[in-house]
């Protein structure tokens, strides 16, 4: 068979089948369209955090052969020397950071870098503007006080310009900074964070009282004897190690990148798995309709095996026709992906600087390749979609296709295959979940979701036939629509089990959303006893990385009508590989005014332990991930050397999602010399006024810089708004799914009205009024959503189990309390069935309205 | 005074320029900070080869003529820069703050393979970095050291494995100390100000060895050193300078330098030094010699230097022709952004009272390639 000639019928056959059935392809064509949405939008916002995360890095860091960097706290700048001693390294260059708050700028803040313009040459990725022109603004640079470089989408954003001066505070030191230059960062670098500045690292200590402390230290190296510098750097490190302080981490510079894409990749592996879940869906309505379409082109088909086309061909012809739809709604899910993503940039990217890192997303970044990704992801699944029911066709002998008669009966499937399939994915279920768990394989995680989706879909045909077998509501249009679902479960079953795939993915997401929610909050209400709570403005946007005032404290203890101050500090690092919370609070405050719920401990108070030796307080997840129980020993790493600390105790808490190590604040300040704070908690005298004391707080601390103040009731709100904000894409993706599955609703009635044009001609012929079809094809949907939004719903709730159970516990290690959302599930279960029966409108409403002649012509 | 292959847009390798282009944007008004080469300064060793932080700039250079012990030449150069940027720094409690930032170029010609390495250093001092004595000439940035022995003998080390070159020398001074100019004060520019305090030891034995590639050669000849520190040196349109230092076999020493004018006019300071065997040297006038281009050499960026020239000094009836050892001794140096130089070994041919005369030398061609004498402006 000529291809070209194959290719000439599939562009004839194919192309007046499409204008013969708008709707259907439309349809097809847009569930397609919205799957691939999903998967573009969810790649292109993770592209563009891990982007940004890597530019913001690549601008402050360059591309070094080796970096030391402290964890936690700072490093001490003697450490250059040994470095600048060593007879690898050819360059080394240091570079000094923190977060300022910019009171004159609501809600902004600066990442300010202090560098060593003099070795970091060969290193920085970023230009300076205009500094040609007055060749004093270039000595100012490195000899001036408070001298920085903005980048120009802030000084935009901001209206400020060379030679303008902004106030600037961090950790209780105020500077007026003054912008001589404008950073360009170069065309590779776009996506980093507009907030960062950069100024000399003399500029930065002095003003800040940094004095001998550095963040960073990068190092170009010389390649070995054998031209080697991966051996080069194995070298040094041998030779540095001895002499670094402990908590210092040095290494490859991917090292730090690496891991802090890690920790996102939990993340987003969690919306790429949701948006995946479109894309199954959307597969199974492209598999409904190509076998929709093969059967009703039966005769077709017949024709043209007759005259001589082969079998390959036909599956070409098929395979074909369903790409080509795919390549339009793939592009029309690319245009939409973009969009969504745009819309979602804002709320993922609080996200990850709440819990992960800070990042400033501005814009989204497109990758083409991911896109390409996308659309190939679309095109696969149709193209895999129509390849069944393609061959199925293709296997007819054409006799058989050319004799006339009712199509749809002729159609078959290995249905009685699908019952055992469900249960071998049942099983798939049990075993990727206790790989997860107990095989420290979290990621198999998401397979065990998978499996139990895909055991739903298999199933929704014998479900359907089960519900058949329930006697019918004795109306003439509720029987007929009975029998017409059984002999329509080759196409119901299809929409069936999209609807339960999505069903159960809104109902496990819904469950585990809400049951997560209202753990946190009642976690919340028993834990946090505060009165009021006090921390830098920017730690909302910027997370907890601008230290407090430490005159705050001391004006908080002066206030009248305040009993108690409960400080907090909070330092992330990493700790066995895994990143962590370091905490201190006073324990001494909180055992009275605060008691943690100690989920297990060593005999004894561990208040009291923690108080008088090396012991700490590990939050549950923390344990949960190190395996650890108290009793166990963790090796601390601090400027002032591996410190051993004891668990004492193993608390609930929710505040951080990479586990918290809780010390006493004495103790954390004798280990690691760092005085700082994060926040403060107030508790006040009984009778005082949360209100009035907030204000007065609000007062005093007016000159120094922007602070939230929150009373009990706010921070609680703020926690929530942050939990919502971090499950916003969530909710999203679990409406696509739901939009996804309700198009298929109406898809696969679409369908069968057309596969049935003959017998609804009949019916017509034989007295059933207009409304009578109507109302019997609504039934029929009727039946199509009950089976499948029942076998969602079930389904539903063992994702949800997954999900809290498994998924939760190999990634995150909280505890999670079930709570049902039952009107939240009322609504799903209500809407899906209403989103059905809207769905069977447009096809009951076209077949009611056939005239009978025209249908009957057909025969 | 951006080349064309500049962009405007800066980095931070240009930052540096920038830097070294305002080398000498200060005034001559009340108030400025730095002092001036004016008057002829009361000169005491070993105090005055230390440095002179009052002043901006100030530079330790040596070049020298080596042979191996097969007798194949090479030449060297080793320089210290020390540049002001503040008389005192301003930043508080940061061991980061710069006062001066410290330069250092290092060049190795390898004659007979054609080969010129350079390599150079950028250091603000900090942490102990870089360091220059006040006392002595006792001078360091990271393990590159030019240090003065209680011998009189400069014992230089240098090397740059990424360049692939290195040095490790001996120079002991055969000549007393020579104060170039009047009593040392040497003028660039008709201002006032617009000049140096230099003096130089201009015949220096000097035996060591030298690093190529894997390879450590044994060497030995003659070194030229110059100790030269200022505030401003260049007027406004000064373009840069042609230098020359010329050790004669015979025992004797000449030194020229002719500044550019626009339009490649000689500036009257221009001036010499002649230095005899033995005896009281004498200061040439701009009017007492002449140096005609014979020849050029054209860059790859474009650039066209001077190479090859007639020298011509009729007050002593010296006639000779210098020309380079090499085409390509041009310092391309990224760390100071484009600043690029040409600093090469040369040889020297003709006569002297009508007799014959050989010998050998540096030259220095500065302003041709990158602007780098903008940095010597006021």
């Amino acid at each position: 068979m000529n291809w070209f000639l194959t290719l000439r019928i599939f562009l004839a056959h194919g192309g007046r089948d499409f204008l013969r059935h708008k709707t259907l392809s439309l349809l097809n064509l847009t569930a397609l369209a919205v799957g691939v949405a999903a998967i573009v939008a969810i790649q292109t916002v993770n592209e563009t955090a891990l982007r940004s995360f890597r530019a913001s890095l690549d601008l402050v860091a360059g591309r070094p052969d080796f970096t030391v960097e402290g964890q936690g706290f700072r490093l001490p700048e003697k450490l250059i020397t040994l470095l600048r001693q060593d007879p690898a390294v050819r360059e080394v260059t240091p570079t000094v950071q923190l977060v300022a708050s910019l009171p004159a700028y609501r809600g902004e803040f600066l990442h300010l870098i202090g560098v060593d313009p003099f070795s970091n040459g060969e290193l920085v990725t970023y230009r300076l503007e205009d500094a040609l022109r007055t060749p004093t603004d270039a000595i100012a640079f490195v000899s001036e006080p408070n001298t920085i470089a903005l980048t120009r989408p802030l000084a935009d954003r901001l209206h400020l310009k060379p030679g303008d001066t902004i106030r600037a505070i961090s950790g209780g030191h105020e500077a007026n900074l003054r912008i001589r230059f404008l950073l360009e960062p170069s065309p590779d670098l776009i996506g980093a964070d507009d907030h960062l500045a950069i100024a000399d690292i003399a500029t930065v200590q002095s003003s800040f009282g940094l004095g001998g402390q550095i963040d960073r230290i990068e190092a170009l190296l010389l390649p070995d004897a054998s031209g080697n510098i991966t051996s080069a750097r194995t070298q040094l490190l041998s030779r540095l190690t001895p002499h670094l302080p402990s908590h210092a981490r040095a290494g490859p510079p991917e090292r730090r990148g690496n891991e802090i894409e890690k920790m996102l990749g939990a993340f987003q592996l969690n919306l790429t798995a949701l948006s995946l879940i479109a894309l199954v869906v959307g597969m199974f309505l492209v598999t409904n309709t190509v076998a929709a379409n093969v059967v009703r082109r039966r005769a077709e088909l017949g024709l043209l095996r007759a005259l001589g086309l082969d079998r390959r061909s036909v599956i070409f012809l098929l395979v074909g026709e369903s790409l080509l739809l795919a390549i339009v709604g793939s592009t029309l899910g690319i245009f939409l992906g973009l969009h969504v993503a745009r819309a979602l940039l804002q709320s993922v990217s609080s996200t990850i600087t709440s819990h992960y890192v800070l990042l400033s997303m501005r814009d989204i970044i497109v990758s083409p390749w991911s896109l390409a990704g996308a659309g190939l992801a679309g095109l696969l699944a149709a193209g895999l979609a129509a390849w069944w029911p393609a061959r199925e066709a293709s296997l007819v002998p054409p006799v058989d296709a050319l004799q006339s008669g009712n199509a749809a009966d002729r159609a078959s499937s290995p249905r009685s295959l699908a019952p055992l399939a469900a249960v071998i994915l049942f099983f798939f279920t049990l075993f990727f979940s206790a790989t997860a768990l107990y095989g420290h394989i979290p990621r198999t995680g998401f397979l065990a979701a998978l499996s139990i989706l895909l055991a739903a879909a298999f199933l929704a045909p014998t479900v359907g036939r089960l519900l058949a077998r329930f006697p019918s509501l004795p109306f003439p249009s509720a029987i007929l629509a009975r029998s017409a679902f059984v002999r329509g479960l080759h196409r119901h079953g299809m929409a069936a089990a999209a609807l339960s795939v999505a069903v159960a993915m809104a109902i496990g997401v819904t469950i585990m959303v809400h049951s997560f929610r209202a753990t946190v909050d009642q976690w919340i209400g028993e834990n946090i006893k505060a009165d009021l709570f006090i921390a830098p403005s920017t730690n909302i946007i910027a997370g907890a990385l601008e230290p407090l005032d430490p005159e705050a404290e001391t004006l908080a203890l002066a206030t009248p009508g305040v009993r108690a101050v409960g400080s907090y500090r909070e330092v992330r690092l990493f700790l066995n590989g895994l990143p962590a919370k370091l905490a201190a609070c006073k324990l001494d405050i909180l055992r009275i005014y605060n008691p943690l719920t100690f989920l297990y401990s060593l005999p004894g108070d561990p208040y009291e332990l923690c108080l008088k030796g090396d012991f700490a307080i590990v939050s549950e997840n923390f344990a949960r991930r190190r395996q650890l129980k108290p009793g166990d020993t963790i090796s601390l790493p601090t400027p002032t050397g591996l410190r051993p600390l004891q668990v004492a105790a193993v608390f609930r808490d929710y505040t951080s999602e990479s586990g918290l190590l809780l010390l006493d604040r004495s103790a954390y300040q004798r280990l690691t010399g760092d005085l700082g704070l994060t926040s403060l908690a107030i508790h006040l005298e009984p009778g005082s006024s949360a209100q009035a004391v907030g204000d007065v707080m609000r007062e005093k601390l007016r000159p120094r810089g922007e602070f939230l103040i929150y009373s009990q009731a706010g921070l609680r709100e703020e926690a929530l708004r942050i939990f919502d904000r971090s499950f916003a894409v969530t909710a999203l993706l679990r409406t696509l799914a739901i939009a996804v599955a309700a198009l298929g609703v109406t898809l696969s009635l679409t369908a069968l009205g057309v596969e049935r044009t003959r017998e609804i001609g009949i019916l017509r012929a034989t007295g059933a009024s207009r409304g009578q079809i109507l109302r019997t094809i609504m039934a029929e949907s009727a039946y199509l959503g009950v089976t499948g939004i029942s076998l969602g719903l079930v389904t539903g709730f063992a994702v949800a189990l997954i999900l809290m159970q498994v998924i939760n516990r190999a990634f995150f290690g909280w505890t999670i309390d079930w709570h049902t959302p039952y009107p939240s599930l009322f609504l799903i279960v209500v809407g899906m069935m209403f989103a059905c029966l809207l769905a069977s409108l447009p096809p009951a409403w076209r077949a009611s309205r056939l005239p009978p002649a025209d249908a009957l012509r057909s025969e | 005074m951006l080349t064309a292959h500049q962009s405007p847009a800066i980095g931070m390798k240009k930052f540096i320029l920038i830097l070294l282009l305002s080398l000498g944007v200060t005034c001559l008004n009340a108030g400025d900070p730095w002092a001036r080469a004016i008057n002829p300064w009361s000169w005491s060793f070993p105090r005055d080869h230390g440095a002179h932080p009052e002043f901006k700039t100030e530079w330790w250079y040596l070049t020298g003529n080596l042979n191996d012990e097969q007798g194949n030449p090479y030449g060297y150069q080793l320089t210290f820069f020390r540049h002001g940027l503040q008389p005192a720094v301003t930043q508080t409690g940061s061991a980061w703050a710069v006062r001066d930032i410290y330069f250092s170029h290092l060049a190795v010609t390898d004659v007979r393979s054609g080969k010129f390495l350079f390599a150079e250093k950028l250091s603000r001092g900090s942490l102990g970095e870089a360091e220059v004595s006040t006392q002595d000439m006792q001078v360091r940035i990271a393990d590159w050291t030019l240090h003065r022995n209680s011998d009189s003998t400069l014992e230089m080390k240098a090397s740059d494995p990424t360049a692939g070159i290195g040095l490790d020398l001996s120079a002991t001074p055969l000549k007393p100390v020579v104060f170039q100019g009047e009593k040392g004060l040497s003028r660039k520019s008709a201002t006032p100000g617009n000049a140096s305090h230099y003096y130089s030891f201009t015949r220096l034995k000097t035996s060591g060895h030298l690093q190529l590639g894997n390879k450590s050669i044994p060497v030995q000849g003659l070194s030229w050193f110059d100790h030269e520190f200022s505030t401003s040196a260049l007027a406004e349109d000064q373009e840069g300078w042609d230098w020359f230092c010329l050790q004669f076999d015979s025992g004797e020493e000449l030194m020229l330098y002719r500044m550019r004018n626009p339009g490649n006019r000689t500036d009257p300071s221009s001036s010499g030094t002649w230095i005899p065997a033995r005896g009281p040297t004498t200061l040439l006038n701009s009017s007492d010699f002449s140096i005609f281009t014979v020849d050029e050499w054209k860059t790859s960026s474009g650039a066209v230097y001077p190479s090859g020239w007639k020298i011509s000094v009729p007050s002593i009836k010296l006639d000779g022709e210098v020309q380079p050892l090499l085409l390509d001794q041009e310092l391309r140096l990224r760390r100071v952004a484009n600043l690029r130089y040409w600093e090469g070994a040369c040889h020297f041919t003709g006569t002297c009272q009508g007799k014959e005369m050989k010998g050998r030398g540096y030259t220095e061609l500065t302003g041709y390639a990158s602007p780098i004498g903008q940095g010597m402006k006021k």
